[in-house]
């Protein structure tokens, strides 16, 4: 009973609170104005960094997709009854968001000066990163994934490219796939069945685009004007202190009312 | 009450002007000159102390800045957070029965380590105040 008490409790927590809780009358009934109050914002923004695929480009895709990934789908549904050979290709592929900015993490230790080896060319460089983008929420699980991938390049002209997949294939992915939730999917550049949508990606998808963080790769860098904002909240209006006007006014009235009683 | 009281009632007006645009200025700039020596190891101490300044100067000037600004500076060590060089981001889940609700995303810095762990999994449809539609004024 306690426990079924607690968990009730912890619900009604959650529920989101109005802005102004307030249960006095005198706070109801004052008056409030709108304003505008400046925010700085962060001059390297964040968001609109993600190229741009049209309907049609997402479409093709994901139909590329699921040629290549149906046979991992087939291998995951059949070894937990029998044994069977892994293909070739599961270890070009990685799924999930921890393994996959593990990976673009990884790609990204060239350019920190401690280490500064150039990756070999046998290392796999996992130059395409498919997320579904408008299927996870909150918005800031993805929101790091422009930037990563920038890092994560291996040259100026070899860039990780980033690709936002339409709402719900994330659905059929996982299905494709036979793993639950699967909305982030890495390839490497090296898979040979993949060359005709490498290409068409390559051609139609533009590089990911971070001005500020140019000097990583030549040494120039640029700086933002500030990023001012507004947000439009309100303040209470309270009655003007020492208001010499309003006095006045209201010795005035008494008076008046003095004489009509006299 | 105040909530919600539109962007859209007419007589209000985005102001033109900003009062102190100088320490607005003043903190951006730091944060360009942070983000410029970010990139070499040479300068990152000299990078840390511009990212302390900036911190200072908006609590002494009590400037607002917006969450995004805000995260991109490691609260610890100051260090400017980039996923892949100075950051790393995971997603964590301690429960034993790996419920979604107690997903916890991780950003940890990478020179001093400490974590900011953002509870994702309690709240899925939660935003920041400053990107809320009611709230945030899109112009400028």
């Amino acid at each position: 009973m306690a426990k079924d008490k607690k968990k009730e409790n912890n619900q009604s927590n959650k529920v989101k609170k109005p802005a102004v809780v307030s249960t006095s009358l005198k706070e109801i009934e004052r008056k409030r104005k709108q304003v505008f109050k400046p925010i700085l914002d962060n001059a390297f923004t964040q968001s609109n960094l993600w190229p741009f695929i049209s309907p049609e480009l997402a479409n093709e895709i994901m139909d590329h997709l699921t040629l290549l990934l149906s046979s991992i789908g087939k291998y995951n549904q059949l070894k937990q009854t029998t044994k069977v050979e892994p293909p070739e290709i599961i270890n070009h592929v990685v799924l999930g968001f921890n393994s996959c900015v593990k990976r673009l993490e990884a790609q990204a230790q060239i350019h920190t000066k401690k280490n500064k080896v150039s990756l070999s060319s046998q290392t796999p460089y996992y130059k395409y990163i498919f997320v579904c983008k408008n299927d996870i929420v909150p918005p800031i699980i993805t929101s790091t994934f422009p930037v990563l991938a920038y890092t994560g390049s291996k040259h100026k002209s070899n860039r990780v490219k980033l690709i936002q997949l339409p709402k719900g294939s994330i659905q059929r992915l996982s299905e494709i796939l036979a793993v639950p939730n699967v909305g982030i999917l890495g390839l490497t550049d090296d898979i040979i069945e993949g060359k005709h949508l490498f290409e068409m990606i390559d051609e139609h998808v533009k590089d990911i685009d971070i001005p500020w963080l140019e000097s990583m790769f030549d040494g120039n860098s640029h700086f933002l004007p500030p990023a001012i904002n507004f947000l439009s909240t309100s303040i209470p209006v309270f009655p003007k202190k020492n208001d010499q006007k309003q006095e006045n006014k209201q010795k005035k009235l008494q008076q008046q009312e003095q004489q009509q009683q006299q | 009450m105040g909530k919600g009281k539109g962007n859209n009632k007419p007589g209000s007006k985005i102001p033109s002007t900003v009062p102190q645009k100088d320490h607005y200025s003043r903190i951006s700039y730091l944060l360009n000159a942070t983000n410029h020596f970010t990139s070499s190891s040479k300068y990152n101490i000299l990078s840390r102390g511009y990212a302390r300044n900036l911190d200072l100067v908006a609590k002494k000037t009590v400037i607002k800045l917006t969450p995004a600004l805000k995260r991109s500076l490691c609260k610890k060590c100051n260090t400017f957070l980039i996923p892949g060089l100075t950051l790393t981001v995971f997603i964590e889940n301690e429960s034993k029965s790996k419920a979604s609700h107690n997903d916890v995303l991780v950003h940890q810095c990478l020179y001093c380590h400490s974590k900011k762990r953002f509870p994702i999994g309690s709240n899925r449809d939660y935003v920041v105040f400053s990107e809320r539609d009611d709230v945030k004024v899109s112009s400028t």
